[in-house]
């Protein structure tokens, strides 16, 4: 009842390729601004260099893996519309 | 920047216990399982009805999938830096506490060992008990607020470490106050015993 009171509405939301590749470029703007700001703490008021260089190799990996599956599935994504 | 000198050096780091952050954990635990839930919650509100997909159903869900996972991503590493940087310092000369509250508050406050006049630890409850973690206060001379540093591990260990380089400054002080009035008094004798040699 819920769905089909929802299909009845006028109203959609067009979830184009350009919309997720605008997702995609906040987003990754986003990490950036916040990447300077956490390495700056981490530069600063870290005690221990070693342990500065581990939490940056963890943060840098896992942020590039999931940055690198939204690139992938915004391309799949664009690539399934052709 | 942590107001260090130079020629001061770091004896100990201590932080909170894991378990404080054991609670930041779930949450994030929570977050990721979200999507789930959601996944689950759309068979019921069908909000797809509402979006309209030019192509692949699955390359989309998959997108935002990981949007989210990189949200939550964020959330957590913020989380971490506010466990990681909440430290207590202790240096051959003064003892820091720095609290982090969010990645734009910071409280950094510092005093002098040989100030320290009295050392006590609270813990509460069973799980403080046994894991082994408590608040320490530390009074020092003057009118000035006790520091506190709450849910700190092995926090009697920290309390005798705290107490031998006390007892070692206050010894240092000691030695410095004694040998000052014989430098002074060997002055002020000098002239009268060059005195009785000429006499």
């Amino acid at each position: 009842m819920l769905a089909s009171s929802l299909s009845q509405l006028s109203f959609h939301i067009p979830v184009t390729p350009q919309l997720l590749l605008i997702i995609l470029a906040l987003l990754i703007a986003a990490w950036g601004v916040y990447t300077l700001i956490i390495r700056y703490h981490w530069k600063h008021y870290s005690t221990r260099k070693a342990e500065m260089f581990t939490m940056s190799f963890f943060y840098f990996t896992g942020s590039f893996i999931i940055i690198g599956f939204m690139c992938l599935f915004a391309f799949l994504y664009f690539t399934s519309t052709i | 920047m942590i107001e260090i000198d130079k020629n001061e050096q770091i004896l100990r780091v201590v932080r909170k216990h894991w378990f404080v952050f054991l609670g930041d954990l779930f949450i994030l635990l929570a977050a990721v399982l979200f999507p789930v839930i959601l996944f689950f919650a759309l068979e019921f509100v069908p909000v797809k009805a509402l979006l309209n997909f030019s192509g692949g159903v699955v390359f989309a869900e998959a997108f935002f999938l990981f949007a989210w996972f990189l949200i939550v991503w964020v959330i957590g590493w913020t989380m971490w830096t506010n466990y990681y940087l909440d430290v207590l310092i202790v240096t051959d000369r003064r003892v820091f506490t720095i609290e982090q509250i969010g990645l734009f508050k910071r409280v950094s406050s510092s005093f002098r060992i040989d100030r320290i006049q009295n050392t006590t630890i609270h813990q509460h409850g069973i799980i403080q008990t046994l894991l082994g973690f408590g608040t320490i206060s530390l009074e020092t001379a003057g009118e000035g607020e006790d520091f506190v540093s709450a849910w700190i591990a092995d926090p009697y260990d920290l309390k005798k470490f705290l107490n031998d380089l006390h007892d070692k400054a206050i010894e240092k002080s000691q030695l410095v106050h004694l040998s000052e009035p014989v430098t002074v008094i060997r002055k002020s004798l000098s002239p009268s015993i060059e005195e009785n040699k000429a006499g």
